[in-house]
């Protein structure tokens, strides 16, 4: 199964602006989809599609800052783009906490333009890798037992077997068995490689 | 014992006849055109002349003799009822003409057989011509007496019953006695002599009640010039003590009448402008070329007519302003040859007026600086946007030249052009809002006027999350008026309309501009917001000057466009809404040439 190309979505209510920017974008090879809104926006977006936004800041209605923040709460937010008529300190500061990409002002050289599109959909093309890899991780994590995981915490919090046995008021042996169930679900080879996976999916160590 | 008496009696006629001729005689003479006097002094004579005849054939002796006396009395006596004719044509001026002349031609023919006929007219079938002509006589001094006594003016009744009426009787009595003569009884001076007498004495008297009359008018008038020339001299003064300027000219131009005012204007005297034509002292050739024309107007279409400002050149080579007001002096014949002109000296009322319509625009231009001020943001970003997508568009096109992709150059080249052009209407459109200068009025489009203004402020309405909706009326009848400053109280309203709605929750921030044609010829514009209103006893205060609800808000705004909408003879008022936020409106009248 091969991805699907990447999209650049431009949205911003001022027609020839719209235009005059996706076709920028068109004379450097990419797939451009142009809205109106940002509520158009949000009905034609495809989560699964990998690309990015460019989004005017001020629209009718519905602003660049707000759809953002929809997006935010979404889980799922792609690479935006601020492209703004006037770079107003306090929005480009929230915009970038809100883990905008750029803050482009108009009007924009194409150059600088397709250069943040180009980062911001290899951004999303490692976001996604992440998110698949991180995933795939997670699922080897959902198949540990209970008690797996218990000693999973222990070992990555770097106890001996002797230690986690007495901790859990077992034999070392039983201690062993479980750590060669986790190694072998989660795929790994060594301790390194474990705590390596376990930082990436986020489980916590055990804490004494 | 008769024949002592008689001869007396009529030389006393006669001599009363001749006295009286020769009264009117000098009368006729002396007053030229009065023919009438002359006819009757003439009349007088030949009564006189009568008269003495009848004496002569009373103390003829042989018939021989009687004969060519009698032949000789015809010449009087014909002389008598021409003047006689003469007479009552001039006298009463009535009489009908053909009669009269067959009256005349009867009489010539008669005198001519009467000295042809042997002794004389009479006791011959020719004498029927004398007598035919005097009976003609009797009808047409009876028929002139009847159309005089119908005539119906004052005093014609009574001078045809007094002289007519003796006249008739004459002409009776002379026509008895021709037939007396005729049938050859012996004739009586009393037949003739005393109603010659009668007609000369009426007459006389009635014809110098008329010179009396002529008397008393010619005293009453010489009264009248005195009355009127004293009249004339109040008048006089009258006119020279008005600071107006009033004078009257003739069609050539020429002045008839001029006040002090004018006089003193040109730096001469009253008398010296009289017959001079506006040429003569003014040096200004377009002035006086603008006078006469109008002048002339006035006389040709006999109208009044006002000159609300006119231009005069005084006699220091200074400009005074005039309104003017020139009306037609008509004749009987309905037709005009002298105009009547007054003007008042307006000129430092117009620099005074002048120097508030100075002011007026001053303060419109600082109240619109401040207010370009304020949408400085939305303008710029206005100006931004087309030149990105210029930017954006050329940049895509090189692009696509480099790739030899030719397809969609044409068209990025043609949304080049037009956003170019849109940028250069917006920078146009800001140059005229910055500008102080004179108030220039043209017919405008209002609905035109608001969405150019609307666009300007676009992206303030964006920004301060304002959902603007309008309602333009096609049809709308376009305004006389000055396009900055009516974009001016636009802008300031809307602006002011989306400050006021700051406080309201996103998605509460409504924004309504309609433009529509009212019912008595005039056009609203209306703003309609969705904040907070103003509080009930504020609303008339919020146009006076310094009043503010802003914190870096001078106040000027608002009581800057109540001025200017009130110069455009249109008023601005603003009221609550039924249910929340204000309403700002203001109407303008109807340019003339579009009133529905």
């Amino acid at each position: 199964m091969t991805a699907p190309p990447p999209c650049v979505f431009v949205v911003d209510d001022e027609v020839s602006v719209r235009i005059a920017v996706a076709r920028v974008l068109r004379s450097a090879g990419l797939t451009v989809t142009t809205c109106v809104s940002a509520q158009e926006y949000l009905v034609r977006c495809d989560p699964d599609v990998p690309g990015c936004v460019v989004l005017d800041l001020a629209m009718p209605g519905f602003s660049g800052l707000e759809l953002q923040n929809v997006l935010a709460a979404r889980g799922d937010v792609p690479p935006i783009i601020f492209l703004t008529g006037h770079a107003d300190v306090q929005e480009s500061v929230q915009a970038m906490k809100h883990g905008a990409v750029e803050f482009l002002t108009k009007p924009v050289d194409d150059d600088i333009l397709i250069d943040a599109v180009r980062s911001a959909l290899e951004k999303d093309r490692c976001d996604r890798a992440r998110r698949s890899e991180l995933a795939e991780v997670r699922k080897r994590f959902a198949k540990l037992t209970p008690r797996e995981s218990e000693v999973l915490g222990y070992v990555i919090s770097g106890r001996l077997n002797k230690q986690i046995a007495a901790e859990l008021g077992t034999v070392e042996k039983t201690i062993k068995v479980h750590r060669a169930h986790v190694m072998e679900k989660l795929q790994v080879a060594s301790v390194a490689e474990l705590v390596h996976v376990s930082v990436r999916a986020g489980i916590p160590s055990m804490r004494i | 014992m008769a024949i002592t008496w008689i001869p007396i009696f009529c030389l006393m006629i006669a001599g009363a006849c001749l006295a009286v001729g020769l009264i009117h005689g000098v009368v006729g003479l002396k007053r030229t055109g009065e023919l009438a006097h002359l006819a009757f002094s003439v009349i007088a004579f030949s009564y006189a002349a009568i008269t003495v005849s009848e004496l002569l054939l009373i103390r003829t002796q042989s018939p021989g003799e009687f004969g060519e006396i009698l032949r000789w009395t015809h010449v009087p006596l014909s002389v008598g009822v021409i003047a006689t004719i003469v007479f009552v044509r001039t006298y009463f001026r009535a009489g009908r003409l053909w009669l009269a002349w067959g009256i005349v031609t009867l009489q010539v023919l008669s005198l001519i057989l009467n000295f042809l006929l042997h002794p004389n007219i009479h006791r011959n079938p020719w004498a029927a011509v004398e007598e035919a002509s005097l009976l003609l006589l009797a009808v047409f001094v009876a028929d002139a007496l009847w159309a005089v006594w119908w005539r119906g003016r004052p005093g014609d009744r009574r001078r045809a019953a007094t002289i007519g009426g003796s006249f008739l009787l004459v002409t009776a009595a002379w026509a008895g006695a021709s037939l007396l003569l005729q049938g050859g009884s012996v004739p009586s001076v009393f037949l003739h002599a005393i109603p010659l007498l009668a007609v000369l004495v009426v007459s006389s008297v009635e014809l110098s009640g008329d010179v009396l009359r002529a008397a008393r008018l010619a005293t009453l008038l010489q009264k009248n010039e005195e009355l009127i020339s004293d009249e004339r001299g109040f008048l006089r003064q009258v006119i020279d003590v008005v600071p107006n300027l009033i004078f009257a000219k003739n069609r050539e131009g020429q002045f008839v009448l001029v006040n002090q005012a004018v006089a003193d204007l040109y730096g001469t005297t009253v008398d010296a402008m009289i017959g001079k034509t506006s040429g003569d002292f003014n040096k200004n050739p377009q002035e006086v070329e603008a006078f006469r024309r109008a002048d002339l107007e006035v006389l040709d279409t006999l109208k009044e007519k006002l000159n609300p400002e006119e231009k005069i050149t005084d006699a220091r080579g200074q400009i005074r302003w005039l309104q003017t007001v020139k009306r037609p002096i008509l004749g009987k014949d309905g037709t005009a040859s002298l105009m009547l002109g007054s003007a008042t000296d307006i000129t430092a009322r117009r620099q005074a007026d002048l120097e508030v319509a100075r002011q007026r625009n001053e303060l419109a231009h600082f109240s619109r600086l401040t207010m370009l001020g304020v949408i400085s943001g939305s303008i710029a970003h206005e100006l931004n946007q087309p030149l990105a997508a210029v930017l954006s568009n050329a940049q895509a096109a090189l692009r696509l030249l480099e790739k030899n992709q030719f397809g969609e150059v044409h068209e990025i080249l043609q949304d080049i052009v037009r956003d170019n052009k849109r940028a250069g209407e917006i920078i146009q459109g800001l140059r005229l809002l910055l500008r102080n200068g004179e108030s220039r009025r043209r017919r405008l489009d209002l609905n035109e006027l608001v969405r150019d203004a609307l666009r300007l402020v676009h992206s303030d309405i964006l920004n301060g999350g304002v959902a603007l909706t309008t309602g333009f009326t096609p049809a709308t009848p376009k305004v006389e008026g000055d396009q900055v400053q009516l974009q001016q109280v636009l802008l300031n309203l809307v602006v002011n309309a989306c400050d006021a709605m700051a406080g309201n929750p996103a998605g509460d921030r409504k924004l309504h501009v309609a433009v529509e044609p009212t019912a008595d010829s005039c056009v609203e514009v209306r703003v309609v917001d969705h904040g907070e209103g103003i509080p009930p006893g504020e609303i008339e205060r919020v146009f006076e000057p310094f009043v503010t609800t802003k914190k870096d808000g001078l106040g000027l705004g608002l009581s800057v466009c109540r001025k200017i909408i009130q110069s455009h003879g249109g008023r601005l008022w603003a009221a609550n809404n039924p249910g929340h936020g204000a309403s700002f409106q203001f109407t303008l009248p109807a340019s003339s040439g579009d009133a529905a």
